[in-house]
C-alpha cells in the first residue's frame, strides 16, 4: 500500500510536470511571445509572466530577444553632396517591436537575418543622407554649418519608419561610429598637415623675432619718452628756480649799474678756464698804468 | 465440534516440501527490491534536495541581484535588488536569480580612434611599424574640423545607476556604452582644429566628449553614471615629426621672446634710473642757482653801501681784485700794444706762474 501510494504521487507529479509543459508557457521579462493556433498567430504576448496555452500542435508559443540589439553597418564609401568620397559607419539600437511582423518578414525569426536585412535599409539611407551633405556639414568649427548630429537625425528617420514597417522593429537610438577618408587620401592629408606645420614653425620664427623686437623697440620708446618727460620735468625745476631767482634779483634794481657790473665781472671769472689765453687791449685796467698817457709825472700829485 | 476436529487435524502447510524453496526465492526478491526501493527513495530525497538546493545563490560584495518569478522581476525599482549575501530561490523555470555588477565600476575603451595593435603589442605598449598611408580596414582616426587626422583613445569608467534596464534592455549594454563612446570621439574631433584637439585646447577637447557623452547616455536612457573619463590625443605618427618641429619653434620664439622681455625690463629700469637722475639734477641745479642767487642778493645788498659811498673807486678796487684773480688762473697772458707809429706791435708777456706740464714723447 505504501509502495502504491509514492508511485502514485510521483505519477501525480509527473503528470502535473507534463501538464505544465503542455498547458503552460512563460515568457521572461526580456522575451516578447507570439501565441500561434495552427500555425498562425492569434496573440502577441509583450508582458513577461506565465500563461496558459492550448497543447501542441494546437497552439504554440514562439518567444524573441526583446532587448536592444547592437548593431553597426559596414565602413564603406559613400560620396558626399560635393563629390568628396568619405567612409561612414553607423551603429544602432534596435528591438523586435511587433513580434508577429518580425516572425512573418524575418526568415526563422533570427537575430542575424534580421540584422542582414537591416543592413541594407541602413546602408541605402546613409548613402541616400550622406549625399545631400557636403562634407562641412560633417567637420566644422563652426556650430551652424556643422550638421553631425542632423545627419545622424536624418538616417534615423528613414531607417526607423521603414524598420517598423517592414520588419516590425524599433530603431531606438543611431550614431555615426566611423567617419575615415579613402586609404590613399590620408597619405594626401599627411603631407597637407606637414606642409601645414612648416608655415606654422616659419610662422612661429618670425613671429618670435617679430615680437623680440617690438618689446625691445617699444621699450626704448618708452625709455625715449620717459627721459623726454624728466628733461621737461627738469626744465620746469630749474625754470621755477630761475623764477625764483628773478625775485631774489629784485634787489639788483636798486643799483642796476653795479649789479651788470658784479654779474659781468663774475662771468668773465667763471668764462676763463685754467691755461686760457687771454687777448686784452692795453687800455684795460689795471693794464692802462702801463700806458704813457696814464700816470704821467707831471700829474702826479 | 469443529474446534476438536481442527485439533485433531491440524490444518497442514500447503506444499510442505517447496516451501523452504520459495520462501527464499520470494524473500530474497523481496529484499532486493526493497533495497532498491529505498535506493531509489534516497535517490529521489537526494535529487529533491539537489533541485532546492540549486536555487542557492551567493551574491558578491560589489554585486546586486533582481529575482525573476516566472520570467518577471519580484519587485521594482530599487525594492527589486537584493543585496549581498546568500539568497535562495525557487529553481528554473519558478525561480532565476540575475546578478548585476552593480557596486562595480565599469570600465570600456575607445575602439575606432587609435592604430592597428596587436593585442601583444597592446599589450607591451609597442608601436607596430609605420606605414605611409593609414589602412580603415586596420586602422581607426578621427577627422578634425579642418579635415586632418588625428588619434584618441578614451577609456571610460562608469556605474550603473539602473540595473534592471542596464541588465534586461540591453544584449549588451557595455557595448552601446563604448559606441556612445566612440561617437562623441568622432563628433568632438569634427568640431575641433587638429592643432587645439591634440596641443593647445586638448581640455576642450576632452569637455566636448564628455557633453557629447552625456547627452547621448542620457538620449539612450542605459541607466549608467560616468565616473571617469581618460582621453589620450595625440597627432598621427606618419607627422609626428613636424608636430614636434613647430613645438620646437615655438620653444625658439617663446625664448627670444623671454630674451626680449628681459631685455626690455633692463632698458626700463635704466631709463627709470636716467629719467630720475635727470629730475635730481634738476632739482641740484635749482637748489644750487636759488642759493647762489640769494647769496648774491645777500653780497649785493652788503657791497651797495660800499658802491655808494665811492662808486668809481669801488668799481676800480673792485676790477682790480677780479681781474687779479683772473689773472692768477690764465697762463698766458697777452696785452696787444698800439705803438704811436700805427705799426702794430705785440707785446707778450710772460705771466705763466706754474710750468707747463711736459708732454710725454711718442714711443
Amino acid at each position: 500500500m505504501k509502495n502504491n501510494r509514492l508511485g502514485m504521487i510521483i505519477g501525480f507529479v509527473l503528470i502535473i510536470i507534463f501538464s505544465v509543459l503542455l498547458f503552460m508557457y512563460q515568457v521572461r521579462v526580456t522575451e516578447v511571445a507570439v501565441r500561434t493556433r495552427f500555425g498562425k498567430v492569434v496573440d502577441t504576448i509583450t508582458e513577461p509572466g506565465v500563461g496558459f496555452k492550448l497543447p501542441w500542435p494546437i497552439e504554440r508559443i514562439q518567444t524573441f530577444d526583446k532587448r536592444i540589439q547592437n548593431f553597426e553597418d559596414t565602413l564603406e564609401e559613400t560620396l558626399t553632396q560635393d563629390g568628396r568620397n568619405m567612409l561612414v559607419m553607423t551603429y544602432l539600437g534596435w528591438s523586435i517591436e511587433n513580434p508577429a511582423i518580425f516572425r512573418d518578414r524575418v526568415k526563422e525569426g533570427a537575430i542575424s537575418e534580421a540584422e542582414r536585412n537591416l543592413l541594407s535599409i541602413v546602408r541605402s539611407a546613409k548613402n541616400e543622407v550622406v549625399g545631400k551633405h557636403p562634407f562641412s556639414h560633417f567637420i566644422n568649427t563652426d556650430d551652424s554649418q556643422l550638421k553631425f548630429a542632423e545627419v545622424e537625425r536624418e538616417i534615423l528617420d528613414r531607417v526607423g519608419p521603414q524598420a517598423a514597417n517592414t520588419y516590425g522593429i524599433k530603431i531606438h537610438f543611431l550614431g555615426i561610429k566611423r567617419m575615415n577618408l579613402p586609404d590613399n587620401i590620408t597619405q594626401k592629408v599627411f603631407d597637407r598637415m606637414r606642409a601645414e606645420r612648416q608655415k606654422q614653425v616659419a610662422a612661429f620664427q618670425s613671429q618670435g623675432e617679430s615680437e623680440a623686437t617690438n618689446i625691445v623697440t617699444s621699450a626704448m620708446r618708452i625709455r625715449d619718452e620717459k627721459l623726454a618727460g624728466a628733461e621737461a620735468e627738469a626744465k620746469r625745476i630749474i625754470g621755477q628756480a630761475d623764477a625764483a631767482a628773478a625775485a631774489s634779483y629784485q634787489v639788483f634794481n636798486e643799483e642796476p649799474d653795479l649789479a651788470k657790473f658784479l654779474i659781468r665781472l663774475e662771468a668773465a671769472e667763471k668764462s676763463l678756464g685754467k691755461g686760457a689765453t687771454l687777448f686784452l687791449d692795453p687800455r684795460t685796467s689795471p693794464f692802462d698804468v702801463l700806458l704813457p698817457e696814464k700816470f704821467q709825472p707831471t700829474q702826479a700829485k | 465440534m469443529s474446534a476438536p476436529q481442527d485439533h485433531k487435524h491440524p490444518r497442514a502447510p500447503e506444499n510442505a516440501d517447496n516451501r523452504p524453496l520459495e520462501d527464499a526465492g520470494t524473500q530474497a526478491l523481496s529484499e532486493a527490491l526493497a533495497s532498491s526501493f529505498k535506493l531509489v527513495k534516497v535517490i529521489m530525497v537526494l535529487l529533491v534536495v539537489v533541485f532546492l538546493g540549486s536555487g542557492v545563490r551567493e551574491v558578491g560584495s560589489h554585486e546586486r541581484a533582481i529575482k525573476l518569478q516566472f520570467g518577471k522581476p519580484v519587485g521594482a525599482g530599487e525594492s527589486a535588488l537584493l543585496g549581498s549575501g546568500w539568497h535562495w530561490a525557487w529553481p528554473y523555470p519558478i525561480n532565476e536569480i540575475v546578478k548585476i555588477p552593480i557596486g562595480q565600476v565599469q570600465e570600456v575603451t575607445s575602439n575606432v580612434g587609435w592604430y592597428f595593435r596587436t593585442r601583444e603589442q597592446e599589450a607591451a605598449n609597442m608601436d607596430p611599424p609605420m606605414y605611409p598611408v593609414l589602412t580603415s580596414m586596420y586602422d581607426g582616426y578621427l577627422l578634425t574640423a579642418d579635415g586632418n587626422i588625428m588619434h584618441a583613445r578614451a577609456t571610460l569608467r562608469y556605474r550603473i545607476t539602473d540595473a534592471v534596464r542596464y541588465a534586461f534592455n540591453f544584449t549588451s549594454a557595455s557595448n552601446v556604452v563604448r559606441n556612445a563612446l566612440n561617437n562623441a570621439l568622432n563628433f568632438a574631433a569634427a568640431r575641433h582644429l587638429v592643432d587645439d584637439a591634440v596641443r593647445k585646447d586638448m581640455a576642450g577637447f576632452r569637455d566636448e566628449v564628455r557633453r557629447r557623452l552625456d547627452q547621448t547616455l542620457i538620449a539612450q536612457d542605459l541607466g549608467v553614471v560616468i565616473e571617469n573619463l581618460e582621453l589620450i590625443p595625440i597627432p598621427p605618427r606618419q607627422v609626428k615629426d613636424a608636430f614636434d618641429a613647430v613645438l620646437g619653434a615655438e620653444a625658439v620664439s617663446g625664448t627670444l621672446i623671454s630674451e626680449a622681455q628681459t631685455a626690455a625690463n633692463r632698458i626700463m629700469a635704466t631709463a627709470n634710473g636716467a629719467a630720475q637722475a635727470v629730475i635730481n639734477r634738476a632739482h641740484a641745479d635749482a637748489s644750487r642757482l636759488t642759493n647762489s642767487v640769494a647769496a648774491d642778493a645777500l653780497y649785493f645788498q652788503e657791497q651797495l653801501k660800499y658802491y655808494r659811498a665811492n662808486p668809481d673807486l669801488y668799481i676800480t678796487r673792485l676790477r682790480a681784485e677780479y681781474m687779479g684773480r683772473i689773472m692768477t688762473n690764465v697762463n698766458t697772458r697777452v696785452i696787444m700794444v698800439e705803438p704811436e707809429d700805427g705799426n702794430r706791435r705785440e707785446l707778450r708777456l710772460q705771466l705763466t706762474r706754474e710750468p707747463e706740464a711736459p708732454t710725454p714723447a711718442p714711443r
